[in-house]
């Protein structure tokens, strides 16, 4: 991988917000302002050639958002998204350059137009991005194609509803693969999907990163799948980046107290006897964030300061590879690799 | 948002015209057709000045079942794949859009065109409708039914059987149709 | 309480028997259209028409309720078996505050006066953790957060002191930090209350947690029941191994998850003999034609000719551990 070569993804001081105000009428009437929800609020990361960054929080936190907006389905309120070193406008200006990024969505169900034949559905991209020449050409690329993701190409005749989810999610991975992108987003790829059929997608997907070099954004809430895929992980809450890590730092030695929160909250099958301390308390609302750092109402750590003063992503002291943004971490008050005393009162 | 005016306008409209029943709406619209042309002319094109005094007055249902569908469709994942590699709204409206609210507006649109038949039938019974000249149920109905106490009540019965056939037909029709598009059915 | 289950045209649970002790959490676990909810559903008697129990029977405490008329299973819901759904908006009503629905049941059930049940709804309602409760009680289900509103249900589950909780995915709807108040939450009261549970998820981690025995369904049956550690450290039946090494591990990174191939069969294809032996490594000929009822295989029971010690498969003279 040259060194010279741009990041395939970099996002800069990334904010969206969006007008969740009623109705004018509605307003008016009982003179509500405006209400203004910051769904991403000033992000920066990015993800370098033929590597997997994931982005892991708990709903509303922001990461979909963040998904959306590097493809170009919202527009950003602040700050830009670099792919390959061009600003998205110019960088999605053309189908040739639009070929070369590509979506995977949550939903199987949703996610193909159900009155489209699976042919139909894996060859639109192919068609907009004139690739192929003709219908024989179309075909043997379509049936290529499902090949590679695990299908027959007599699959391609059929209509989505006649396949399983699992199924269908490689259904999307082959239409998504159709344009040849080198920059997959995944949107919680595999979350609705049962656990043995998520093993069988997340494979496919480390075995097509492998073979045909792709870069790929993952989505996700769980960070049992995200350790399997990432090369680095970031860690949102409330809209923010709190954590951006190596993955095995990431596990190895979680700094920000929410990482380490959430890491204690994932039920272990270990079955160690180990007593969790859960995380007390409930993400606050995105339409009226806390002031200074967002973790601040749940966190043990917090002090005056982190009531004030939004704290900055910035290197960890111990484990400088890690970026968070905490002001415990900064001063060094935060006892890494000790459990946190009293990691939030929680009502258990 | 783009097309939140045209939207807002639009929809306010149909809410107001919702709350006359659609009957009257057509009455009108017949009224103001007849007052503002010669009667000759106007005899000429009875028949479209129904149509489209019918057709004034159910559009409302059908903008709404069109608009309610199309929110929803809209922001399914397989519309944001489209976006994704950057088709035209046309075309999504079109290919993807389209087929999949047409389901609900056939719905509509079959309960509808009973309802329109009925709606040409009580004009024509009321005497607004096509002129007496044209062949129509309702009128049949209407002459039927200054016979009706002489004992002539076939005259009304007859054309009513045949107006209550083709509405149930029509309802028949629709409902095969809609399954017949549906793929999952296939 | 034994409940082997049968449904009309379509066969969706075949043969389920299991018990549950006092003050026992039983898993059930399997993926979706396993039958784990169906199971669930039959158990408090809501399964939803045309489906119907066409074989077998439910006892609670000996006494036979699957056949009882729907006044006196309603009765019996709510007071004896307490039931709480994975979305608590749906079992909430949006039109009554949490302290009058919480007083209804109570009254419904128990014999108590208004000024009782008020103080007993403000005191499930300090118990399952939401502050405030003397203010809260007044609220409307939309006032709560998605955790809060769980928590509502549990209590409103509880409140009649059931002998027994039929809990269908309670805290798949919640994020990992709520979800883990909410499991401690439930685990708690079951063992202060000594009431027992049965937990349907498909979230194996929950199960390990919670749970003091577990069920794994595969496409309408049991395919192995056993204690809960010897189930997910030492799973017998091929599918449980399968399902519990597809579990991607937080502690380490594996390059190759391992994976069942295919899928579970729809119901209208149930394949003849073992329902799993499609997609079995292990699979040999008396699988496809003969269908394997619970053996017992060193701990746990499963359902796999592997562990019939009368007619030992080819090539093996004892059951091997995964």
């Amino acid at each position: 991988m040259p060194d010279t070569a741009p990041d395939m993804l970099a996002v800069e001081d990334l904010a969206r917000y969006f007008d969740v105000s009623r109705p004018w009428l509605q307003r008016v009437l009982v003179r509500e302002p405006r209400r203004t929800l910051r769904a991403v609020d000033g992000i920066s990361f990015a993800v370098p050639r033929g590597t997997t960054l994931s982005l892991v929080g708990e709903s509303g936190c922001g990461k979909s958002t963040v998904a959306r907006l590097v493809v170009g389905l919202y527009r950003p309120t602040e700050g830009r998204v670099l792919f390959d070193g061009l600003d998205l406008d110019q960088a999605r200006a053309t189908a040739e350059q639009r070929r070369r990024m590509q979506m995977i969505f949550q939903d199987p169900y949703a996610s193909l137009n159900p009155r489209w034949r699976v042919r139909d559905i894996i060859a639109e991209p192919l068609r907009a991005f004139g690739l192929v020449q003709g219908r024989a050409d179309q075909q043997a690329r379509v049936a290529e194609l499902l090949n590679q993701v695990g299908l027959s190409p007599l699959d391609g005749e059929k209509f989505p509803h006649e396949f399983s989810g699992g199924q269908r999610q490689r259904i999307s991975i082959a239409r998504a693969l159709s344009s040849n992108p080198e920059f997959l987003v995944c949107d919680e790829p595999t979350s609705a999907l049962d656990v043995s059929v998520q093993a069988q997608i997340l494979n496919l997907m480390k075995e097509l990163q492998r073979r045909l070099g792709l870069t790929y954004l993952f989505i996700s809430h769980n960070l049992a799948v995200v350790r399997q895929v990432s090369d680095r992980i970031g860690v949102m809450y409330l809209g923010r980046l709190v954590e951006l890590a190596p993955a095995e730092t990431l596990f190895t030695a979680p700094r920000h107290p929410y990482t380490r929160a959430l890491m204690e909250a994932i039920p272990d099958l270990e079955m160690s006897g180990r007593q969790r301390i859960p995380v007390g308390g409930e993400v606050p609302s995105p339409i009226s964030p806390p002031p200074g750092c967002p973790f601040h109402p749940r966190c043990p750590l917090a002090n005056d300061r982190c009531r004030i003063e939004p704290p900055a992503l910035i290197p960890a002291r111990g484990t400088p590879q890690t970026v968070t943004a905490c002001h415990a971490v900064e001063e060094g008050r935060d006892h890494p690799g000790e459990a946190i005393p009293g990691l939030a009162p929680a009502a258990a | 948002m783009r097309g939140g005016v045209v939207d807002a306008v639009l929809m306010r409209i149909a809410d107001i015209q919702l709350t006359f029943p659609s009957i009257l709406v057509a009455l009108l619209v017949d009224g103001v057709v007849r007052a503002a042309l010669p009667r000759e002319v106007h005899d000429q094109i009875a028949l479209f000045v129904v149509i489209f005094a019918i057709g004034i007055s159910e559009w409302p249902k059908f903008a709404r079942t069109v608009r309610g569908s199309t929110l929803v469709e809209r922001n399914k994942e397989y519309v944001l794949a489209a976006r994704v590699i950057g088709l035209s709204r046309l075309r999504i409206m079109a290919t993807h859009v389209l087929p999949n609210v047409l389901g609900p507006v056939l719905v509509v649109a079959t309960l509808n065109l009973s309802l329109a038949i009925l709606a040409e039938a009580t004009l024509s019974f009321l005497g607004v409708g096509v002129p007496p000249t044209e062949p129509s149920l309702g009128t049949l109905i209407r002459i039927g039914n200054d016979f009706l106490f002489s004992g002539e009540w076939w005259i009304t019965i007859f054309p009513g059987l045949a107006l209550v056939m083709m509405v149930l037909s029509v309802n028949l029709l629709g409902d095969w149709l809609r399954d017949a598009l549906n793929p999952k059915l296939r | 309480m034994n409940s082997p289950t049968r449904r009309g045209t379509l066969v969706a649970l075949h043969d389920i028997s299991f018990s549950i002790a006092p003050g026992e959490v039983l898993g059930v676990v399997g993926e979706s259209g396993a039958g784990k909810s169906m199971t669930g559903a039959a158990i408090i008697g809501l399964l939803e028409p045309p489906g119907r129990i066409a074989g077998g029977e439910i006892r609670l405490n000996g006494r036979r309720i699957d056949n009882l008329p729907y006044e006196q299973m309603r009765r019996i819901r709510g007071r004896e078996i307490g039931a709480i759904f994975q979305d608590p908006l749906t079992t909430l009503n949006p039109l009554h505050t949490v302290g009058d629905q919480l007083i209804e049941t109570m009254q419904t059930h128990m014999d108590l006066s208004a000024r009782e049940a008020r103080a007993r709804a403000v005191g499930w309602l300090e118990m399952v953790g939401i502050p405030a409760a003397a203010q809260r009680v007044q609220s409307y289900p939309h006032e709560f957060s998605g955790g809060m509103r769980q928590r509502v249900v549990i209590a409103l589950a509880l409140c009649a002191e059931p002998k027994l909780i039929v809990a269908d995915e309670p805290t798949t709807a919640l994020d990992v930090s709520i979800q883990a108040q909410v499991i401690a939450l439930l685990k708690r009261l079951a063992r202060e209350k000594g009431t027992s549970m049965m937990l349907i998820t498909h979230d194996m981690g929950v199960i390990a947690e919670t749970a003091d025995r577990v069920a794994v369904m595969y496409a309408g049956r049991i395919a192995e029941i056993g204690p809960v550690r010897e189930v997910v450290k030492h799973p017998r039946h091929p599918y449980s191994v399968g399902l519990m090494a597809s579990i991607p591990p937080l502690d380490r990174r594996v390059e190759q998850l391992a994976q069942i191939e295919g899928s579970m069969p729809r119901l209208s294809a149930i394949p003849p003999g073992c329902p799993f032996n499609p997609r079995c490594p292990r699979v040999f000929d008396r699988c496809l034609v003969e269908r394997p009822e619970l053996l017992e295989a060193g701990g746990t029971r499963a359902a796999c000719w592997l562990y019939d010690e009368a007619r030992p498969a080819p090539g093996m003279h004892e059951a091997a551990d995964a």
